[in-house]
């Protein structure tokens, strides 16, 4: 009798240990989410540093082009709304696309404009802009790939028990890039 | 030719009684070693001048300049540098070290291919039974051999950062990227955190990554000398793709003339390239 209390408790404390160790890697992989999106955000925002410059090209060479100045308000605008601390896909998806209105429009007005290809503020500010695209793309991809791992953590046995008891977590949703799928032909729904 | 005929001689001498089968065979003999060792001579000769040939071609190629200095010494020099070559608790020297330029995307990159080897001594005890059944220890020295192929470039940031594949303690303030394939391949140390944040840049992270899926046991160090060292198993990271074979002395020659380029030493090369578009600006500006 003694020895089945012994095992009984060694096999609860074993139990206990597994529901902590479970408990503290969802943790961890939601903050690791958390972490790489408030990356994107930030990379996100540094678009505000260009903006200026932006504005300030448009206004000298191009004080016709009203359309991209809007397209630049309103990106400026998306930008402020998003949280680093809070995941919110749909305000990526916004600015991502308000990104490109400014960018496709920038582009159709500097091949209207040949002059303003040498003009060396233009040069800098497409070298600073491709940087940063790549940067936002790359912290996306890791984004992305901290909120697969995160939502394997929490829908796989056992740990989906320790998330129905303990955690509570809901799947974080991945970043879609609307503007690149829509050149696909196939679009996989699930 | 000579090999030839004394096959022949020797055929011819089975046929014959015994003495005059020997008085053909010591000839046929003669001459059949005489012929068949200056084959292996010239054949042997042939392809020690196309082996010279082939390290001219990939020196060539890459305008690299083959320096001369005491194997130990240059280990001692580098070590005093980067902790890629204070390895080795027995001996540690450097093979071979080439000079080049490259080309970079925003500018050139002066470097150095240079090819290590250090060895480790560990004790192990063997533990065998002599012929009265007793139980004997002995103890021996075992060496290892460790080979490694790193790549010195100058890029134009002084800082203090290391992203290794294995575990070194007391390199300053430890770094963790939001990438966890990343940080499951490297460790990463360096002077401060704000330093690392710069330095490894999302694109950055990703690059290294493909790296490491490309090359064995990768290490970055940055030396606040303004110098980087990549690092990583022994790779032959010339172009091997070309093999001069003397026997077909105008296609050699042709290919001696061809500049080739160098897609390795390009690939690691990248990643000097990427630093310096992505964080030097901004280890810089907030320097």
């Amino acid at each position: 009798m003694g020895a089945l209390i012994v095992f009984l408790l060694v096999l609860a404390l074993f139990a206990a240990l597994i529901f902590v160790l479970i408990n503290n890697s969802i943790i961890s992989s939601k903050n690791n989410v958390i972490r790489s999106w408030s990356d994107v955000v930030t990379y996100q925002r540094q678009k505000t540093k260009l903006l200026p410059d932006l504005e300030r090209l448009t206004r000298d060479y191009l004080s016709f082009e009203k359309q991209l100045l809007s397209n630049i308000a309103e990106l400026r605008s998306a930008l402020t709304r998003v949280s680093p601390t809070r995941v919110d896909v749909q305000a990526l998806e916004d600015i991502e696309t308000k990104t490109q209105n400014v960018f496709s429009g920038f582009r159709a007005v500097v091949e209207a404009y040949p002059e303003l290809r040498s003009a060396d503020l233009m040069r800098d500010l497409m070298a600073e802009m491709i940087e940063l695209e790549e940067n936002i793309a790359a912290a996306i991809t890791i984004f992305n790939r901290n909120v697969s791992e995160f939502n394997t953590s929490i829908e796989i046995f056992p740990n989906s028990i320790v998330n129905d008891m303990a955690t509570h977590l809901k799947p974080y949703p991945a970043f879609r890039d609307s503007v690149a799928e829509s050149d696909i032909e196939y679009k996989f729904r699930g | 030719m000579g090999v030839g005929s004394s096959l022949l001689l020797v055929i011819f001498a089975f046929s014959l009684p015994w003495s005059g089968a020997a008085l053909l065979l010591i000839p046929a003999v003669v001459i059949g070693g005489i012929s068949g060792s200056l084959i292996l001579s010239r054949d042997e000769r042939l392809s020690r001048i196309s082996k010279k040939l082939q390290a001219l071609y990939e020196a060539n190629l890459m305008q690299l300049e083959a320096e001369v200095f005491d194997p130990e010494d240059k280990a001692n020099e580098l070590g005093s540098n980067y902790f890629e070559f204070q390895r080795g608790d027995y001996s540690r020297e450097v093979l071979s070290l080439h000079s080049g330029l490259s080309a970079g995307d925003t500018a050139d990159i002066p470097y150095q291919v240079i090819q290590f080897h250090w060895v480790d001594m560990r004790i192990v005890t063997r533990v065998t039974t002599d012929e009265k059944g007793n139980r004997v220890e002995k103890k021996e020295e075992v060496f290892d051999h460790y080979y490694r192929t790193a790549l010195l470039a100058e890029i134009d940031v002084q800082i203090d950062a290391y992203i290794q594949s294995y575990h070194c303690e007391s390199m300053g303030v430890r770094w963790t990227t939001t990438s966890r394939q990343f940080n499951s391949i490297y460790k990463v140390h360096g002077e401060s955190e704000i330093v690392l944040a710069k330095l490894l840049k999302p694109a950055l992270v990703l690059l290294l990554e493909q790296l490491a899926a490309e090359y064995a046991d990768l290490n970055f160090e940055f030396c606040p000398d303004g110098t980087m060292l990549i690092s990583m198993r022994q790779t032959h990271l010339l172009d091997a793709s070309v093999d001069i074979y003397l026997a077909d002395a105008a296609q050699a020659a042709e290919q001696l003339m061809i500049a080739a380029s160098q897609p390795k030493i390009q690939r690691i090369l990248s990643v000097c390239d990427e630093v310096s578009r992505f964080s030097i600006n901004e280890l810089r500006r907030n320097s």
